[in-house]
Parts: C-alpha cells; sequence; structure tokens
C-alpha cells in the first residue's frame, strides 16, 4: 500500500513543508502498517461519499490523501475542521508517517 | 437540491471551492420573495457561508432580531468567552474565562483572553469600530484545540488556536500579531467578502497580517520605524532557524531552514507565485501588498495605524471595493481613500509605494 500526502494552507502554509509526501507503507514496519491499514478501513476511505467543501475557511488548512492499494486508488481532499474521528485519526497518523518520511529525504 | 433550484433560476450558484457565488443580498431577496422551494434554496446556501454576514442575512429571514439575539447588543463593551477543547477538536468546548473573570494559571487562556481584547481596543480606539462585526459582536475563542495541533484558525464566528506540536511550533496564541490576524478575517468577512482565492484571497490574507501587525504596534505604542513588521515572532520553536512566519518590511526573509524550507513570500510582481496550492497562494502573494504597506507606512511615519492604516481600513470598508478584486483594483482604492483622507501628499506616497512592489495604481 502506498500513501501520498500532500497539506494545503494554514496560518504557516509553510510551501516547503507542505510539499506532497510519499509513503511506502510495505517499507514501515508490519505493526506500524497494520495500523494505517485499519485506520484506512475504518475511516471507510475507499467507500466514503467525499465531504462537500463549504467556502475556504481562512487559515484552516486542506489535507489531499491518496491511497494505492493495489486494484484500489482513491484521492480525496480533507478539510479543516474534520468533523468524522475515524477521518481525523487517519489525517493524523497519516500527517506523523509524512513528517517522517519528510525528515528522511 | 438547493443548489439545483437555485441553478434553475439564476445558474451556476457555487464556485469549485465551494463559496456562493450569489451574493447574500440577492439570496435574501430570493429568501424573502420566492416560493416555499426558492426560500429553502436560498436559506441553505445562505447556511454553508461561514460569513458573519451570511448567518446574520440567515438569521434575519428566519424570522428573529438576529444582530440583537446572537451577537448581543454590547455597545462599545468587550464580552470576550475563552473556551478550552481539552485537546478535542469539538467546538467551542467548555467556557474557562469570560469577561472580567481574573487570570487563571493557563497561559494559553490568558493569552487569547488578552489578545482579543487588545484587539477590540484597537479597533475601536483607532477606528472607532465596535468589535468585529462593528455591531457589538461577542468574541469567541476556543484554546488547546486538538492534539498537537499546529495551526490557528477563523471559522467564521469564533477563532481557534492549536498548541502548537511540541516540535516546530509552539502554542498558537504567543503572538498577538496571530491573533489580531484571525479576528481581523472576521472584519474581512463582514466588510469586504474577499474571496478566497488568487489576488483577492492574498488581499484577505495581507489585510489580516496588516492589522495584526498594527494591533501589536498600537499595544507597544511602536512607530512605523520601531516595528518589528514580523507576523508570528515566537511561533517557531529554537529547532527553527526562522525569526518568524512572514516579515512585511523584508518579504522573503522570516525564516530558512532545513526542514520548513524557505520563506516563499515574493515583495514585488515581478516574484508572483501562480499556483493551485493555497487557493492560489493566498498566504505567499500576500507578502507583495503587505510590503506596500510597510512602504506606506514608513514614507509617511509616525504611528502606521494613524494614515497607513486607516487608508488601509477606508479601503477595507469601500463599498467599491469588490469581492474578486486583484491587487491593482485595490491599489487604485487606496490612492484615492488616501486623498480623501489626508491629501496630495498621502496619495503620492501609496502611489509610489505600490508601484514599487510592481503595481501600477494610477489612474
Amino acid at each position: 500500500m502506498r500513501i501520498q500526502f500532500r497539506v494545503d494552507g494554514g496560518f504557516a502554509a509553510l510551501p516547503g513543508f507542505n510539499a506532497p509526501v510519499s509513503i511506502e507503507c510495505d517499507t514501515l514496519p508490519p505493526a506500524r502498517e497494520a495500523q494505517l491499514r485499519d485506520l484506512v478501513q475504518r475511516a471507510d476511505f475507499f467507500t466514503r461519499p467525499e465531504a462537500q467543501a463549504g467556502a475556504p475557511m481562512p487559515d484552516a488548512r486542506s489535507f489531499t490523501i491518496t491511497v494505492d492499494d493495489g486494484p484500489r486508488c482513491r484521492t480525496m481532499t480533507v478539510h479543516e475542521p474534520i468533523g468524522d474521528p475515524a477521518l481525523r485519526d487517519l489525517v493524523a497518523e497519516v500527517r506523523g508517517e509524512a513528517r517522517k518520511a519528510r525528515e528522511r529525504r | 437540491m438547493a443548489a439545483s433550484t437555485l441553478e434553475a433560476m439564476h445558474g451556476p450558484v457555487r464556485c469549485p471551492h465551494g463559496c456562493s457565488i450569489l451574493p447574500p443580498d440577492l439570496l435574501r431577496r430570493i429568501a424573502r420573495n420566492g416560493n416555499r422551494r426558492q426560500r429553502e434554496a436560498a436559506l441553505d446556501t445562505l447556511g454553508l457561508d461561514h460569513t458573519l454576514r451570511a448567518s446574520r442575512a440567515t438569521l434575519e429571514l428566519l424570522g428573529g432580531p438576529a444582530r440583537r439575539g446572537l451577537f448581543g447588543l454590547a455597545g462599545a463593551i468587550k464580552q470576550r468567552t475563552v473556551y478550552d477543547a481539552d485537546h478535542t477538536e469539538t467546538l467551542p468546548g467548555r467556557v474557562v474565562r469570560s469577561e472580567g473573570a481574573a487570570a487563571g494559571g493557563d497561559v494559553e487562556v490568558n493569552e487569547a483572553y488578552d489578545g482579543l481584547g487588545a484587539t477590540f481596543d484597537f479597533f475601536a480606539q483607532a477606528y472607532d469600530r465596535n468589535s468585529i462585526d462593528d455591531a457589538g459582536l461577542h468574541l469567541d475563542a476556543t484554546v488547546h484545540y486538538g492534539q498537537r495541533y499546529d495551526n490557528a484558525f477563523w471559522n467564521g464566528r469564533q477563532m481557534v488556536f492549536g498548541d502548537g506540536d511540541d516540535d516546530l511550533f509552539n502554542r498558537f496564541t504567543i503572538s498577538l500579531d496571530v491573533i489580531g490576524h484571525e479576528l481581523t478575517h472576521g472584519v474581512t468577512g463582514d466588510e469586504a467578502q474577499l474571496v478566497y482565492l488568487g489576488q483577492a484571497g492574498a488581499l484577505n490574507e495581507s489585510l489580516s497580517d496588516v492589522f495584526g501587525s498594527l494591533v501589536k504596534q498600537y499595544v507597544r505604542r511602536q512607530t512605523a520605524e520601531q516595528a518589528d513588521w514580523l507576523i508570528g515572532e515566537g511561533l517557531f520553536t529554537a529547532k527553527v532557524h526562522g525569526v518568524a512566519l512572514r516579515s512585511m518590511k523584508a518579504p522573503g526573509s522570516a525564516f530558512d531552514d532545513p526542514v520548513l524550507g524557505r520563506d516563499p513570500q515574493p515583495a514585488n510582481m515581478s516574484g508572483y507565485v501562480r499556483t493551485s496550492a493555497d487557493n492560489g497562494g493566498v498566504h505567499t502573494n500576500s507578502g507583495i501588498p503587505n510590503h506596500a504597506f510597510y512602504l506606506v507606512a514608513v514614507a509617511l511615519g509616525g504611528y502606521a495605524w494613524e494614515k497607513a492604516g486607516r487608508i488601509w481600513y477606508d479601503t477595507l470598508r469601500d463599498r467599491r471595493l469588490k469581492p474578486t478584486a486583484t491587487f491593482r483594483q485595490f491599489a487604485r482604492l487606496c490612492v484615492q481613500n488616501a486623498e480623501h483622507a489626508f491629501g496630495a501628499h498621502e496619495r503620492d506616497a501609496v502611489t509610489a509605494a505600490w508601484s514599487e512592489v510592481g503595481v501600477a495604481a494610477d489612474a
């Protein structure tokens, strides 16, 4: 499974820090990969309808996540504030992995 | 259903970014004069618009004295409430400090309370403005939002502050100009409703930086020459190579860090960044109008809120300022308002400043 992640906007809005990051989940420790898979599943990532975006809130961020898992691939953009707890957990954990991946580069 | 009904009446009603294309005034007329289905559609669309003006319009149409009922009639008296989200993302959270209550031991709560007060006082004393909506809006802020939350935003009704991430970002209440910045988004939403996209979005961001900085200068009683013109000083932890998030004096120079990258702000139209990210680079290209304001403030000297700030404030409130305004349109109004409020010397200073950043402001 590969996850691509990008942050847009925010009060800080740092293009360098927000640049797209690709996370190769197969290279992570098995427990971590399983955790991310579980979060993707619990968020119902591949089938959930994308929430309608309202007018952009000043300084709120959006997070664009692509999950490529063999035959299934989907890109979804999630806007702050994130109401759904499962989606919020997924974004938080993917952000953490993205930061680590960015620091490894 | 709401969109399709209105589309049948007026064509497409929402832009790709979700913001309402039909102005609230038109939606109000539809809601007032249309049939039941049209009325419901208009109210639905108004309800999706996160601006104070739209909120007031919706509530007024629902039959109540909205301004009085929701926002209170506080005159020019501050009514602050600080909430604690207890590290959840549920708004507004529990009340932890109301107007007049003594300071407690929570730094974020006290900083938010004081920052709301400083911003209210600045707009009231410098521009005779009664709160964000000029109608005594109660000021609400939530602190301790989310887990290691490294952002602050204005949700159309209140401010939201994270505690930072314990790594690169400190708490977002640490910098007074950040608080002033967020509240100014409320003022802009109430007055000009600049769309948060492209040049209009960069102007929206810049106005928040301008008045956020002026709040800080007003509290410190600093002249244009004495001010640091930094936005977000103290927000970075010691790990970051940088002094602040943005510099109005020298856009592009605020930070240069191995992890965060380099401050991308241009100071001139020659460096204007064309991008689809960040709603068209609203936080990047705001460096251009930010620098124009700095140049005017320094050229005119003294306290920046007295002349430069007044010119920008008059322009923000100018009914000729369109929600989709470009830098050039904004600059031209600045020139006209400078002459109207002060005279030829100020008009020429404003024209020269915009010219220096690559924006032709003369007719």
